[in-house]
């Protein structure tokens, strides 16, 4: 018999339309759509999809987490024999935290900010061996420090009176895991739980699980959208899509003979292009450009370019309360210039000064020291960010919105105005409908969209793109790509291209500028920062992120 | 899908409207002279003839009491305007240009909005003097720290937004953007903070004419009629009641408005 | 440390600017002290002369150092009604507000706590429900209404107390204190209502945290989750939220004062007020205002002290 056995699983929300006004209409929507699941003990499924895959929603209703008016059936729901769906809130409450934990995405707020780690951590052993320790605290401490120190945490002593703020994303996940762990569960549900972390930390997590399991014999039931991790760790694998499993298998045959298109998509988003058979992107566009363009892609000395930045240094100036001033300086001599139709991309982690960049480019932000030189006749840049809910005005209709930069510039009459925001909506695949809806009521793509429409409906020459992806789902990220793309041959526009991710930079930028702590640390065709990098940086960079084959490869 | 009736709102609607009706038909029409005396009908309890029934000096109570009505919301209207318009000014333009002049008003702000609105007013008032116009005034100004407040923190968070980053992008002016980008983005807030506003209003108005550094004599005023009914506790308890009850009805619905958009 | 240093530094500051913007205030009616005490028909000399013995001729911030000295001696003038010295009659009066602000303080505290948790179990359910509306008529109630409903029926339906029998502490020490019961209820209502709606609030938004999910998840009850993870979360605010309502019941306190006839320090100023004594108006604002700028730097110094976060 497996330790758990899922047949037919199906959640309900219920959803409040808001009428803003007399009454409230009521009604309910199936987010997940009879999902059949069964682990055995000791072992590592791994749940994969992308946001309103219903995956994190599938996980909570195995523990009861969800919230209070979602509505669970299944025809079958047993853990070890017992039959979850008749369980009184008592009968849950000596399962939950004794044989079944659960660890969660985001450490910092699952952990309570203003108890000590000690008293979060020993809570498991008061709940569920309360004759055994609850007057020995000695005992509890003792046993406190044993499951801080085996989920790797080297001085647990000094953490017991410590609060959650205290410590670093990597400690509180591994409390977490300690916490999860305390009573020796026989299945362990991990929600995403290195997506908050970052890659090194990544890896010792997913190290600390797979221990966890061999000593324990522990089922781990692991979700995630990243295939790579999956890959890494799991056993099995089911492949989760608007609430329904599309593909489901052994870890080899999902990697090696996927069945579905969804699942290559996933792959090919986590092994990067030189792994994928078929480009995200038509290959017959983005692929064949680049492969005509690369080798001139240096471009001509003689050109001029659109845009120069000459040995700009950004400072951050900040006054604190006695008047004393804290200078931070986030750029630091830093010279490039874009030329016209290319796309350069500009590459690094957060706090590498490539948003500082971008900013000072669009002239939102002075530069402490050099030149921002424009070519003569070019106008500022217009900016696509990366959220493009926090960059169009959520009170106002989309209309409304593209409407603006042209009344802004003045000189149109009200009739050529419309026409141009049909146009417009037009061009970046949208209906005329779009026009009076709000951004709410559009999805990420559509709003992106959108944002793309708002920046290019004056024409500009130069777009500066800041991330224009890295908040959409893996197969809205290739259409919007493949978009921008045909855009900027039809208007023959240049872009500037900042991403933190190499494997969407290698798909889309001729030239490309390494940024770390502030300096360039390499810079050159894609072609040969990808294939020779110089700098230790771009090496890591690269491996972190581009290398997820080796280590499939390692793993299996 | 199915139906489901928002009864806090619907009482709240009903019992703000009731105010209003009596309110605005008092502007025109009462059933007997607001002043008009007469000994014969002293202290009369509730009747057909007298809904509230009639005061120590034979006066109609209903009539009063929309009169009252019309004064009490001409009040607290002309409170929140003032505070509402000087706060939301003063809130949007500090916030969004930052500077020294922003933290000097903050400091005075800060100070301000610590004291209770009926205390603060009692020591404008015990400055300029009781009447309806100092009342005004006196309130208006005590009103203006909380709106300032509330419209200044929404600017500082909307400012930081991508999309004003986009609209000085597109080359918008600072004006522009303030009123076109940014004010339709704080509606939501400011129209709460507008009800709650009116309701605290209309309570310090009552109260400042209660303690009689309001509303003077002879205007009928529901706070300070509850003053005269207290004297006639005994033989009269209606004449308390209906002021009271009028101004209870008000700020209740207000407020069972005002928590459904919380 | 630091912090309080600071905090307390920026309060003295306060206060003086506080005094000093009250005392300007006050000299620019018209009708000074002088006036006053000689009758608005006096003769223009005679009152030229008071002005002059008085000091009043000299400029407004020298007569403020001049006030600002005395009155950290504990001399605040003399007021021009009673003739009496002003400290003097403060002090008088201010027993009993106190003694009702506290009795008031005691009551939100006390009644806040359980009745904000009281449904929280079930947001939108009956009792919730019953909560917010009974919750909703106590803010919307207007604390001198009711006192004269109060008054209205312990005091005239059941008889239970003597309406405006106060006595003075001096007298009957239990007269005094049973007198105030009712006179607190009326302060306290309208607070604890606002009180018991923004702990079920927070109570509410904290349980829908992750940690809270975290706390289910090692098998806490809800009764246990409430009590040992979601009320101290809950604690920080509303203890500087408390110490800020002080203000709200002292402003309280002076309206009901009115009500049952309770000759306190609210009653004295509507009267000094009335009467034009200056003195006394000027020290019982200053004397306010102090108050509340005092808690809120105790707010203030509570909330550095009792979260982990900003500790």
């Amino acid at each position: 018999m497996p330790l758990l056995d899922i047949k037919n699983l199906k959640i309900a929300f219920q959803v409040k339309k808001d009428t803003d006004g007399l009454f409230q209409m009521l009604g309910e929507q199936e987010v997940v759509h009879g999902i059949d699941l069964s682990l055995e003990k000791g072992q590592i499924i791994g749940l994969v999809g992308e946001s309103g895959s219903g995956k994190s929603v599938s996980s909570l209703s195995i523990l009861k987490l969800l919230p209070e008016d979602a509505k669970i059936t299944a025809d079958t729901m047993c853990f070890d024999g017992i039959d979850l769906l008749s369980q009184t809130e008592e009968e849950w409450q000596t399962l939950r935290g004794d044989r079944i934990s659960m660890v969660f995405q985001e450490p910092m707020t699952s952990l309570n900010p203003v108890l000590t780690i000690e008293k979060q951590v020993e809570e498991g052993l008061l709940l569920h061996e309360e004759e055994t320790y609850k007057d020995n605290k000695e005992l509890r401490r003792e046993r406190v420090l044993e499951v801080l120190a085996e989920a790797g945490l080297s001085h647990p002593e000094e953490l017991l009176l410590k609060y959650p703020h205290q410590l670093s994303g990597g400690m509180r996940q591994r409390v977490m895991i300690a916490i999860a762990m305390m009573n020796r569960p026989e299945l362990l549900i991990a929600d995403e739980p290195t997506t908050a972390l970052d890659a090194a930390t990544q890896e010792i997590i997913l190290e600390l699980l797979k221990y966890y399991c061999e000593t324990y014999k522990t089922a781990i039931l692991f979700i995630s959208h990243d295939l790579s991790l999956v890959a890494r760790l799991c056993d099995r694998v089911l492949v989760l899509k608007n609430g329904k499993v599309v593909e489901r298998g052994t870890k080899e045959e999902i990697f090696y003979r996927p069945q579905q298109e969804y699942t290559r998509q996933l792959m090919a988003a986590a092994k990067g292009k030189q792994l994928a058979g078929e480009s995200i992107i038509n290959a017959g566009q983005v692929g064949a450009e680049e492969s005509n363009d690369t080798p001139d892609t240096k471009p001509n000395n003689t050109a001029i370019p659109l845009l120069q930045l000459k040995n700009a240094t950004i400072e951050y100036r900040e006054k604190t309360f006695f008047g004393k001033e804290k200078v931070t300086t986030a750029v630091k001599n830093v010279s490039f210039e874009l030329y016209k139709g290319e796309v350069l991309g500009l590459v690094g982690e957060s706090g590498s000064g490539k948003s500082t960049i971008s900013k000072a480019l669009t002239g939102l932000l002075p530069l402490t020291k050099g030149e921002l030189i424009r070519a003569e006749g070019t106008e500022a840049p217009r900016m696509v960010f990366q959220d493009p809910y926090g960059s169009l005005n959520p009170a106002k209709k989309i209309g409304w919105i593209l409407e603006e930069p042209l009344k802004i510039q003045g000189g149109y009459t009200k009739e050529e105005r419309k026409r141009l925001v049909r146009a417009a909506l037009k061009e970046v695949e949208l209906e005329e409908a779009h026009a009076k809806r709000y951004v709410r009521e559009l999805s990420g793509g559509q709003r992106q969209r959108v944002a793309i429409a708002a920046a290019l409906i004056q024409k500009p020459e130069i777009v500066i793109l800041d991330e224009p992806v890295s908040a959409l789902d893996v197969t809205v990220q290739g259409q919007i790509l493949e978009l921008l793309y045909r855009l900027k041959e039809e208007h023959g526009m240049s872009y500037l291209f900042v991403s933190h991710d190499m494997n969407v930079i290698r798909r889309v930028c001729d030239r490309v500028i390494v940024l770390y702590q502030g300096e360039i640390a390499e810079t050159g065709t894609t072609a040969d920062v990808f294939e020779r990098p110089e700098h230790p940086y771009t090496k890591e960079l690269l491996r972190n992120n581009m290398d997820v084959h080796e280590q499939k490869e390692k793993s299996i | 899908m199915k139906k489901k009736l928002n009864h806090n709102l619907i009482i709240g609607y009903f019992l703000i409207a009731l105010v209003m009706l009596m309110a605005v038909v008092g502007l025109f029409y009462t059933p007997y002279p607001v002043n008009e005396m007469n000994v014969l009908l002293k202290n009369q309890p509730p009747s057909f003839a007298h809904l509230f029934g009639t005061d120590q000096f034979g006066r109609d109570i209903f009539s009063r009491v929309m009169e009252g009505a019309s004064t009490s919301f001409f009040i607290a209207l002309c409170v929140v305007l003032v505070g509402a318009g000087i706060g939301t000014l003063t809130g949007a333009i500090t916030a969004y240009f930052g500077g020294w002049l922003d933290a000097v008003l903050m400091r005075v702000n800060d100070v301000l909005a610590a004291f209770p609105s009926v205390l603060l007013a009692i020591c404008f008032v015990a400055v300029i003097g009781p009447g309806t116009y100092n009342l005004i005034v006196a309130l208006g100004i005590v009103f203006i720290p909380s709106f300032t407040r509330v419209v200044r923190s929404e600017v500082l968070v909307q400012k930081e937004l991508d999309y004003v980053r986009n609209a000085k992008l597109m080359g918008a002016k600072n004006l522009r953007i303030l009123v076109f980008h940014i004010l339709p983005n704080i509606k939501p807030v400011l129209k709460t903070s507008l009800l709650v506003g009116f309701q605290n209003a209309v309570l310090s108005e009552a109260g400042m004419s209660y303690l009689g550094l309001g509303v003077t004599q002879p205007d009928p005023s529901l706070g300070r009629m509850l003053s005269e009914a207290q004297g006639f506790l005994w033989n009269a308890p209606w004449y308390a009641l209906a002021p009271g009850l009028t101004i209870l009805a008000l700020t209740l619905g207000l407020g069972l408005v005002t928590s459904d958009k919380e | 440390m630091k912090f309080i240093l600071k905090r307390i530094g920026t309060l003295i500051i306060t206060l003086v600017i506080i005094s000093f913007l009250s005392f300007l205030a006050f000299s620019f009616i018209p009708g000074d002290a002088a006036v006053a005490n000689l009758g608005m028909d006096a003769d223009e000399a005679a009152v030229e002369a008071l002005r002059e013995e008085l000091g009043l001729n000299r400029p407004v911030v020298v007569q403020y150092g001049d006030w600002l000295l005395s009155a950290l001696q504990g001399d605040f003038g003399e007021s021009t009604q009673y003739h009496l010295p002003v400290s003097e009659l403060v002090a008088k009066r201010l027993p009993a507000t106190v003694t009702l602000a506290l009795y008031s303080m005691v009551l939100i505290c006390v009644i806040s706590f359980p009745l904000g948790m009281l449904g929280t179990n079930k947001p939108g359910g009956a009792v919730d429900t019953a909560m917010t509306v009974l919750s909703q008529i106590g803010m919307a109630v207007p604390q001198f209404f009711l006192g004269i409903l109060l008054t209205f029926f312990f005091g005239i339906v059941l008889n239970w107390f003597t309406v405006g029998g106060y006595v003075s502490p001096q007298e009957d020490m239990a007269g005094f204190l049973s007198f105030l019961i009712l006179p607190a209820v009326a302060v306290a209502v309208p607070k604890c209502a606002t009180m018991t709606r923004y702990i079920r609030n927070a109570v509410v938004a904290q349980k829908k945290m992750d940690y809270v999910r975290t706390a289910r998840g090692k098998g806490n009850s809800e009764k246990r989750i409430l009590l040992n993870h979601v009320l101290i979360n809950v604690m920080m605010p509303v203890v500087t939220m408390l110490a800020m309502m002080a203000a709200d019941v002292l402003a309280g306190s002076i309206v009901v004062e009115q009500v049952f006839n309770i000759p306190g320090l609210g009653r004295l100023l509507i009267t000094s007020i009335s009467n034009r004594d200056y003195p006394v108006v000027q020290a019982i604002v200053v004397y306010i205002a102090s108050t509340v700028v005092i808690m809120n730097t105790i707010a203030d110094i509570l909330y550095q002290k009792l979260d982990p976060r900003v500790r």
